[in-house]
């Protein structure tokens, strides 16, 4: 009798189980919305039209949490139940001092970068960072302080995706968050700017 | 018969037919394999048309002296060759012959051989190479060989195919090359070798763009002598126009037209230099001399200099500034020269020795000037350095000034250590450095312990410098062991800072990254007796009588900006001074409570007072991300006491919002209010 009760304990762990998993997912498109952020704090307003590509208004998460008439009653319950905190939109905050410094210096960078992007001499790589595409294309005299810019920018991008995964108590998204940099980058950029495709190979927006 | 036997016998038939024809019409002679002035010669073959007078040489293989790769296929057609008593002419023949770097080629060509002398010239009046055309001329005799080659505006590519693999993958641009180059010798090989090439205008460069030059005008010549195994000579170039860049180094050389001349030594293997008397000159960058040594396949393998010459800042700018990536690292600035002597041995670095004179250093928060070094490193312990030396005339950290110090040192392998203590002048006090050991400065890791302490500094003259509130006080402190290791410096000690009367103490603190983008600091602060009087009128806070204490724990500073901390600054319980708070104080006290209650007490009937009785004061933030956690002394109605209220009229300052944005925080600080009022009972 007593082994019995305890089983009917088991899917009551399975149900806190599953509530947890729901917690921990990583909250892609508020990333997405928080990359874009940065992005255009960085390079400014495009000349044209912003970039657009808000279905999802600010701060759901689809690609986290499955629908909720998709998920059991139970956890529907223990949702409730374990709420508010957790089940809020997840969000990701680009506030803190570290992620606001790097902003403004990368910032402060974009307008002696911002003739390399046009020329294809510097381009956007797959992970998130850049790379000089072409120095041929660079006159002589510029060359130095090319990969010079382009070793800071590097430096800079691989401490913001540190800085902002910390800054939201998960370092283990560092990853994530420079993925979805990866995507956001290459979709900001203005046209005629290089990027690397998923194959590595330079594509010309 | 089977018919494979047929044909065979077939075969054997028409040779024999073409074999006698040949025999009636031409003189044929098969020579084999012969060697010439260290070239050998594989399959000639002589045919002379007795009847027409032509002559043809036919050559399979040539194996040249060295690497270089073999001339295949030679054929010289003299249609009409002139045989007299003394001597074979052909003026009128023509050369062709495959060779790698150039392909096919073909030219016109004029030889003489005579039998008296014994001697035989060849002139290829325009071999075509790069666009253009190359004189040949060579002569062989009894007394040795000589080959001479003259072209001008040849192309550049031509001469990058001729140098072979080492600039594989280059590309050139535009420019001619002119050459003039002579190599002679006997039937051991080469013997001597003089010549010069004219640059005009050459651009090309690495497929990578690393290395690359552009319009580069200039000269090189060389003369040497060899034989009796090693190759002795000398060769000078220089360049005096375009620009060439060399990663990460660029050089305009038309600003800094540049001159080397070396004597060189290389051994009969051809597979290593020794460059001697190597003479540098580059007007306003560097002038000096040395030696050095280079292998094939392991790069520099010895080098001296003795000493080089730098002028400065153009040197650092141009020659060791593009080496320092990252941030830390100060721009020169000043006219000032620096001699630097360094011995390289075996692959590596044995000893340096710097002179500076006149030197400023520019960092992002500091300057140096007048700066004089005698510094003097050795690889190893064996050898034991001089001691170092390195004055300074003044600077600035920060704004504050630095006067004038002198350090002695000594440096070895990857590290140093200070030989005498160190008095650094700030503002009026200083800092003291009783003791400084480096260590691992060679690899990532370098590590720095410190002992030291800070004499007073009046804090006056130092927050002006720094653009705060000019304040009294002074700041001093002990740091018994300051560490720097991994990127992070951490005190071991507290520095104490007397200012307002009371004293600060600065504990545990800990900077990361300092010279990064976003340097971390953390730390935990404690106030005691801080008089409030002096701490308000040096804020232009209003006017506020009493004693301040408090602590701020889980300091943490990103980019010297506050990321998070816990602080509470209050009156102690029993304060022995007098509690007075003026109406000022009250309004800017109020504002920093997100409330606006500028003028609610000048304009009612409070306004005959000019200060008020307060029973205590205190202020608590919690910071965490932009939020600030605000508390006060106690609970009241909606919110809490910032300043409990005294005696009559009781004036209290309550604050209603708990959880304020940090940098509407600091505006409001800053004299901005905001927000409703507080409530003034």
């Amino acid at each position: 009798m007593t082994a019995i009760k305890r089983l009917g304990l088991v899917p009551l762990f399975m149900l806190l189980a599953a509530c947890v998993t729901i917690n921990v997912y990583f909250p892609a498109v508020a990333a997405e919305k928080a990359a874009d952020r940065i992005i255009k704090d960085v390079w400014g307003p495009e000349d044209g039209a912003p970039p657009t590509r808000e279905q999802a208004p600010e701060g759901d998460d689809t690609q986290g949490r499955a629908p909720g008439a998709e998920r059991p009653l139970a956890i529907r319950l223990l949702d409730t139940l374990i709420t508010p905190a957790h089940a809020q939109e997840p969000r990701i905050d680009i506030s803190s001092p570290a992620v606001k410094r790097l902003t403004a210096s990368m910032e402060k960078r974009f307008s002696r970068l911002r003739p390399y992007y046009e020329s294809g001499a510097v381009g956007l790589t797959r992970d998130a960072l850049v790379a000089v595409r072409d120095l041929n294309s660079v006159p002589l005299a510029e060359r130095g302080s090319v990969r010079q810019l382009v070793s800071a920018e590097n430096a800079d991008r691989n401490a913001l995706y540190r800085e902002i995964a910390v800054a939201n108590d998960h370092p283990e998204w560092e990853q994530r968050i420079r993925g979805v940099f990866a995507e956001r980058w290459v979709r900001n950029a203005r046209d005629g700017w290089y990027y690397q495709n998923d194959g590595g190979k330079w594509v010309r927006k | 018969m089977p018919p494979g036997r047929l044909r065979h016998g077939l075969a054997a038939v028409l040779l024999c037919i073409a074999t006698v024809s040949s025999a009636v019409e031409t003189f044929a002679v098969d020579v084999g394999r012969a060697a010439v002035g260290g070239a050998v010669v594989h399959g000639i073959r002589l045919s002379y048309g007795l009847g027409d007078g032509a002559l043809t040489v036919n050559i399979d293989r040539l194996d040249l002296p060295g690497d270089q790769p073999p001339v295949r296929d030679v054929r010289i057609d003299c249609p009409a060759a002139r045989l007299a008593p003394d001597r074979v002419t052909c003026a009128d023949a023509r050369l062709s012959a495959s060779w790698a770097p150039v392909g096919t080629v073909a030219a016109d060509a004029a030889a003489t051989w005579r039998r008296d002398t014994g001697t035989l010239d060849v002139t290829l009046p325009s071999l075509p190479v790069g666009g253009s055309g190359l004189r040949v001329a060579a002569h062989y005799g009894p007394g040795g060989w000589r080959v001479n080659a003259q072209g001008n505006g040849l192309a550049p590519g031509a001469i990058l195919a001729l140098a072979g693999d080492a600039v594989r993958g280059w590309q050139a641009g535009g420019g001619t090359v002119s050459v003039n180059a002579t190599f002679s010798g006997d039937a051991a090989g080469v013997l001597r070798t003089a010549g010069e090439i004219v640059l005009e205008g050459l651009s090309g460069g690495s497929a990578s763009g690393l290395q690359a030059a552009e319009g580069v005008t200039g000269r090189l010549s060389w003369a040497a002598r060899g034989g009796d195994g090693d190759w002795f000579g000398q060769t000078e170039a220089a360049l005096d126009g375009g620009q060439v860049y060399s990663d990460p180094v660029f050089v305009d050389l038309a600003a800094h037209p540049l001159t080397l001349r070396t004597d060189l030594t290389v051994p009969e293997t051809l597979d290593s230099v020794h460059l001697s008397r190597l003479r540098v000159d580059q007007p306003g960058l560097v002038s000096g001399q040395g030696t050095l040594t280079w292998a094939s396949g392991r790069g520099i393998v010895a080098a001296d200099v003795t000493p080089l010459t730098l002028s400065l800042p153009a040197a650092y700018a141009t020659y060791a500034r593009p080496f320092l990536t990252g941030g830390g690292f100060p721009e020169v600035a000043g006219d000032g020269n620096a001699t630097l002597r360094a011995a390289f041995a075996d692959g590596v670095l044995r000893s340096v020795n710097l002179r500076l004179s006149g030197v400023g250093l520019d960092g992002a928060d500091y300057r140096l000037n007048g700066l004089d070094a005698r510094l003097d490193w050795r690889a190893g312990d064996l050898d034991a350095p001089a001691a170092s030396r390195l004055s300074v005339q003044g600077g600035s950290l920060h704004g504050v000034p630095v006067g004038a110090f002198d350090a002695r040192a000594l440096l070895h392998g990857d590290g140093g250590r200070l030989l005498a203590p160190l008095r650094v002048p700030i503002a009026d006090g200083a800092l003291a450095v009783e003791r400084l050991a480096l260590s691992g400065l060679a690899g990532d890791n370098p590590a720095a312990a410190l002992d030291a302490r800070v004499t007073p500094i009046s804090l006056g003259p130092v927050t002006q410098a720094l653009g705060w509130p000019r304040f009294g006080g002074t700041l001093s402190g002990e740091l018994p062991t300051l560490r720097y290791a991994n990127g992070t410096a951490s005190v071991a000690g507290t520095l104490r800072i007397e200012a307002f009367k009371g004293l600060i103490r600065l504990q545990d603190l800990v900077l990361s990254d300092p010279f990064g983008v976003a340097p971390r600091l953390t730390g935990e602060l404690t106030a005691q007796g801080l008089d409030l009087e002096t701490l308000t009128t040096a804020f232009e806070f209003g006017r506020i009588t009493g004693t301040l204490e408090g602590r701020v724990t889980g300091l943490r500073l990103v980019g010297w900006q506050p990321a998070a901390f816990d602080a509470w600054f209050h009156t102690p319980v029993d304060d022995p001074v007098p509690h007075r708070i003026s109406q000022r104080a009250i309004e800017a006290l109020s504002s920093i409570g997100g409330s606006g209650a500028a003028g609610a007490l000048s304009r009612g009937l409070l306004s005959v007072f000019d200060a008020f009785g307060y029973a205590r004061l205190g202020l608590g933030c919690r910071l965490s991300g932009d939020v600030c956690l605000m508390r006060g002394v106690g609970p009241a109605e909606n919110g809490y006491y910032i300043v409990e209220g005294a005696s009559v009229p009781r004036v209290d300052v309550i604050g209603h919002v708990d959880r304020v944005s940090w940098s509407t925080f600091i505006r409001q600080l800053a004299g901005v209010t905001a927000g409703g009022a507080p409530v003034v009972e």
